[in-house]
């Protein structure tokens, strides 16, 4: 025989088998409750964590480059006799680019292609189908977006502009771009070797070039010095690998954030759930734990055995629904991170994470168990043996019908009543903000307050007539809006777009400020993170503008904006300085509406000034894709969320109605046919709904949604608020989980026989 | 001392012939049995018990069958079991513990299904009747008492009491009645008491409380003294003896010799079957019994 600790723990084991074993008909409740809770837990974890580390992930594969920088065309040697100079410079690789390619495949047509004719050894993407570029001339790789929109996979021949036809050997990803139709253009790779062979013709002149740090921590001194080379150099613009993280995210950003606060919402109720589950379980027991504490059992052994017990039941139910999570959530994952350019993680690595959940699970089943057999193996066993859960004399009073004794018998048990109110509480409270978000989603694809904008119309017509535009109904404020093209004085020509409002822009365009703070003077500037990261500029730097014909403008950096218009790559000042420097600034004027204005009658008002107006449009056009992509992936979550909490409702109803078992049966024995059943249990299901759908609405208004604004407030302008309808829709699908709850309860004990019930209670 | 319950019914105890009941595996006797219940269904004016005939048996059950476990591992717990109570009469079943004693009173209440047989309250069929018609018998003509008297934890000793007065269907009246059996009974002080604060006389007088709420023709009492010290049985066995002295059939499981002591009839259940003792009082558990008969004996 074993001793020792091993020996201890084989025992207890041993024990919490035999004891599973003998009760093998009653360990579905506890089974459900973990496997509702890891589901909960697998896809919200598998969702995250993809698209946290999508972009990293995808930028390992593709060996993406630290720095890549843009420029006119230039004669190779001259661009390598300053590159191969640089500090910090692990390797290079030169491109030549031919932006609006015609594309056609498959009956397919695109205007907007761009080929990059490639040549070095390290290519800064990862063919994720097929092979890579050989020297032939007539091999192509295309993008991962145009083979999956197109259809198209190796083997298949595309006919690229005057090239005419290739063969499409290799499908490639990389994430320097989203991809295509989310980007307007879709990228095909050809050999610089093999089409040098096909044409003929000599070497062409590269205006791309890809630099990897030998230390990435220290990019910005790559960055700096590639800057100070550039000497001639026109047209250079650079991106980097940080930056791309930046403006690829930006969009995942908003989900990914979502995510973690469903995340924890989730791991919250999760931990609720397991707690009440381990607490109904342990109390269920106190006879069984008082007689073994009578014969002499130590708190210690009891609560082992708890803790195994709990722990044998939890280890099964938690990796079933967590591997089910994780199956639910992989196929719109990829899907939203397809658009993006980036990878879905490795099985194994999300089998790795999920395992630690399962983990994580099985331990805290296990700790909330011993937690409650403590509590209970601290008791007196004769204070157990004579139901020591109740505490103090019941309440007074016999009258009121059987609901009431429903909503008593449910309630008598403070902590555990508590618990279960908690618990559905923070269901409910998720589910509200998710019918929050549900129309969110719709906002962020049409409507485009939601991404910043704050003006709904645009018409054109002069400054001037701003009032004449304000007089009418529904028209809360008219201003004119300049927006400009311009590029950088500063950073070698990056291009940019200056906005302008006179006064407060953020009446009409408030894109969230991730950093610094608002502009107040005319010299002031709020750029966009885009283009804060392609021309490095911090808040106190100085922005340097070349507007087209016109002399150059400079503004103090105030703010830094995550505007997500071009890339990130606006600039929002006052009007002053841009009029100065161009006396024909002319801009259309932005209308911001009142709530629920009349837009045909403003439409009217605005025809009787003479102008047409133009709707502001969302996150629409390529971006739809991406949305829906993310929606489903939302909705997902939604639905698990809901889920879990139209069952927790069922689930605590029967959970109570079978540790009330012997109650049941003795008032059956009474007479109490299923009419009474329904009455008992709905009322014990009301007493629990009712504080919970009002502790729900103040843990969303109060604690949820200002949680969730603040996590997205980087990525986009969310009012999470609550509607009536929403609240309504709540208390209706409550009050529905009430009947259909009590009735599915009663109908289960109505049809198990009296004496079952009657002999478990006296077991 | 004995609490008379009420005195508007005379007493009718000892009028149903012994003999009935006297060799159930006499299979003339169980036709006898058979045809006295039937006549009592056939000459029953109404099912309401204010039409009751005082003379007919309030339960009758004949050939009641019941087999526990299939296959080689199946024993028969009760085989061809007939019994007719009549009003006013208490009869004890006596027998060794696993002989079936509780699964008797559990189909005589329709708290469980025979295998075979038939049973009758007040002249309704208990064996196929609907769980809704069961669950009328039992809230209207039968009252239960258990030997863990399942009182609830989270009521006090009055709202147990009442909680048959809540059922929809419950007889009228049932309320104000509970109220008086409280105070009849001596429960007034502790009425507001938790279960777990009372003690097990206490608790079990609460229980008949609530048995006797609906006013019912029979009272089904398990072990109800099985839990008890001597004294507080004795006020336990007081009141089903004045329950059956009000007019009610009262059957009693028990193993004790002071509960039989109070029984207008004494039956042992030995073998899956009922026997007449020859005395009430007896020993109960000097008897040797063997263990419940494979089924193909």
């Amino acid at each position: 025989m074993t001793s020792g600790p091993l020996g201890v723990l084989r025992a207890i084991l041993v024990d919490a088998i035999r004891g599973l074993r003998a009760r093998r008909g009653r360990i579905g409740l506890p089974v459900r409750t973990v496997f509702a809770a890891s589901l909960v837990l697998g896809v919200v974890t598998t969702a995250a964590y993809a698209l946290a580390t999508g972009f990293d992930r995808a930028a390992e594969r593709a060996d993406l480059p630290s720095v890549i920088a843009r420029f006119a065309d230039e004669d190779r040697s001259t661009i390598d006799a300053r590159v191969r100079r640089l500090p910090n410079l692990e390797a290079r690789a030169y491109r030549t680019e031919f932006r609006r390619v015609p594309l056609a495949a498959r009956g397919r047509h695109l205007r907007e292609g761009v080929v990059q004719v490639a040549d070095d050894a390290r290519r800064g993407y990862a063919v994720v189908a097929g092979r890579d570029l050989r020297t032939r001339g007539d091999e192509a790789v295309i993008e991962a977006g145009l083979a999956r929109e197109w259809r198209l996979r190796p083997g298949d021949r595309i006919t690229v502009g005057p090239l005419g036809p290739a063969r499409i050997v290799g499908v490639a990803l990389s994430p320097d771009n989203v991809a295509y139709p989310l980007a307007r253009t879709a990228r095909v790779y050809l050999s610089r070797r093999g089409l040098i062979r096909r044409l003929g013709a000599g070497d062409f002149p590269v205006n791309l070039v890809l630099l990897w740090a030998r230390d990435d921590a220290r990019t910005d001194v790559l960055l700096s010095q590639a800057r100070g080379s550039a000497g001639a150099v026109r047209g250079l613009r650079f991106t980097t690998r940080t930056g791309l993280r930046t403006l690829v995210e930006q969009g995942s950003g908003l989900v990914v954030s979502l995510l973690v606060a469903f995340a924890f919402v989730a791991a919250s109720l999760a931990g609720l759930l397991l707690g009440a589950g381990a607490r109904f379980e342990v109390q269920r027991r106190l006879p069984a734990t008082a007689v073994r504490r009578a014969v002499g059992a130590s708190p210690g052994a009891v609560v082992a055995l708890h803790g195994a017990e709990a722990a044998l039941v939890a280890a099964p139910a938690a990796a079933a629904g967590l591997a089910l999570g994780g199956a639910l959530a992989a196929g719109p994952t990829r899907r939203a991170l397809e658009p993006l350019n980036e990878l879905a993680p490795e099985t194994s690595a999300l089998a790795i994470l999920l395992a630690g959940m399962w983990v994580l699970v099985v331990a805290l089943a296990a700790l909330a168990a011993a937690a409650a057999a403590w509590r209970a193996a601290h008791r007196p066993p004769a204070q157990l043996l004579r139901g020591g859960d109740l505490r103090g004399a019941p309440p007074r009073g016999a009258s009121g019908g059987l609901a009431l004794l429903g909503a008593r018998l449910v309630a008598a048990h403070r902590v555990r009543y508590l618990s279960l109110v908690t618990v559905l509480a923070a269901a409910a409270a998720v589910v509200l903000l998710l019918l929050a978000l549900a129309s969110l989603l719709g906002s962020l694809r049409d409507d485009p307050g939601t991404l910043g904008k704050r003006y709904q119309l645009t018409a054109r017509l002069p400054a001037d007539r701003a009032p004449e535009v304000e007089a009418i109904a529904g028209v809360r404020e008219a201003a004119p809006r300049y927006e400009l093209a311009a590029v950088s004085a500063t950073a070698l020509g990056s291009p940019l777009r200056l906005i302008a409002y006179p006064g407060d822009h953020t009446r009409f365009e408030a894109p969230a400020l991730a950093d610094g703070r608002r502009l107040r003077s005319d010299g002031e500037a709020e750029v966009g993170a885009g283009l804060a990261e392609a021309v490095g500029l911090r808040v106190g730097s100085t922005l340097a503008v070349q507007p087209p014909a016109a002399r150059e403008l400079r503004f103090r950096v105030v703010g830094i904006v995550r505007a997500l218009q071009d890339e990130g790559r606006v600039a929002y000042v006052r009007p002053r300085r841009l009029a100065a420097a161009l006396p024909s600034l002319r801009g259309p004027l932005a209308l911001r509406l009142e709530p629920g204005a009349d837009r045909e009658r403003v439409r009217r008002g605005l025809a009787a000034l003479g102008a047409e107006p133009r709707a502001v449009g969302g996150a629409t056009g390529e971006s739809r894709g991406l949305l829906e992509a993310l929606a489903a992936l939302l909705r997902l979550v939604a639905l698990t969320v809901s889920l879990v909490c139209a069952s927790s409702l069922a689930q605590a109803l029967a959970l109570a109605a079978a540790e009330r078992r012997g109650a049941v049966a003795a008032l059956r024995a009474l007479g109490a046919d299923a009419r009474a059943l329904r009455r008992l249990l709905g009322g014990a299901a009301a007493a629990v709904v009712l504080p919970a759908a009002a502790l729900a609405l103040v843990l969303e208004g109060f604690v949820l949604s200002p949680v969730t604004e603040r996590l997205v407030a980087g990525y986009a302008d969310l009012p999470l608020q609550t509607s009536l309808g929403q609240v309504g829709l709540l208390i209706g699908v409550l009050a529905l989980s009430i009947g259909a709850a009590s009735a599915w309860t009663a109908r289960a004990l109505a049809r198990e026989p009296v004496v079952a019930g009657l002999r478990e209670a006296e077991a | 001392m004995p609490l008379k319950l009420s005195a508007t019914e005379p007493s009718i105890t000892r009028v149903w012939p012994r003999w009935l009941a006297a060799d159930t595996r006499s299979r003339g006797t169980i036709w006898s049995v058979g045809v006295v219940c039937a006549v009592a269904r056939l000459t029953r004016v109404t099912r309401l018990r204010t039409a009751h005939q005082p003379s007919a048996p309030v339960l009758c059950a004949s050939g009641l069958r019941k087999v526990y476990g299939e296959g080689r591992s199946a024993r028969v717990l009760l085989d061809e079991v007939a019994l007719a109570v009549a009003p006013g009469e208490l009869v004890a079943v006596v027998g060794r513990s696993g002989s079936g004693k509780s699964t008797l009173l559990h189909l005589l209440g329709g708290l469980d299904h025979p295998d075979a047989g038939r049973v009758e309250v007040g002249g309704r069929p208990v064996t196929g009747a609907s769980e809704r018609e069961l669950s009328a018998l039992r809230r209207e003509s039968i009252g239960f008492v258990f030997q863990f008297f399942h009182l609830l934890p989270e009521l006090d000793g009055e709202a147990n009491v009442l909680l048959p007065a809540r059922l929809p269907g419950a007889p009228a009246g049932a309320d104000r009645r509970g109220r008086a059996l409280i105070d009849r009974l001596g429960l007034r002080s502790v009425a507001r008491l938790a279960p777990h604060q009372l003690s097990g006389g206490e608790q079990q007088r609460f229980a008949i409380a609530r048995a006797l709420v609906a006013d019912p023709l029979l009272v089904l009492a398990d072990e109800p003294i099985g839990n008890l010290d001597a004294a507080a049985g004795s006020v336990v066995l007081d009141l089903l003896r004045s329950s059956a002295d009000e007019g009610r059939a009262v059957v009693m499981v028990t193993h004790q010799a002071e509960a039989t002591a109070r029984a207008d009839r004494v039956l042992r259940l030995e073998h899956g079957r009922l026997f007449p003792t020859h005395a009430s009082g007896a020993a109960i558990t000097d008897h040797a019994e063997p263990a419940p008969r494979p089924v193909s004996e």
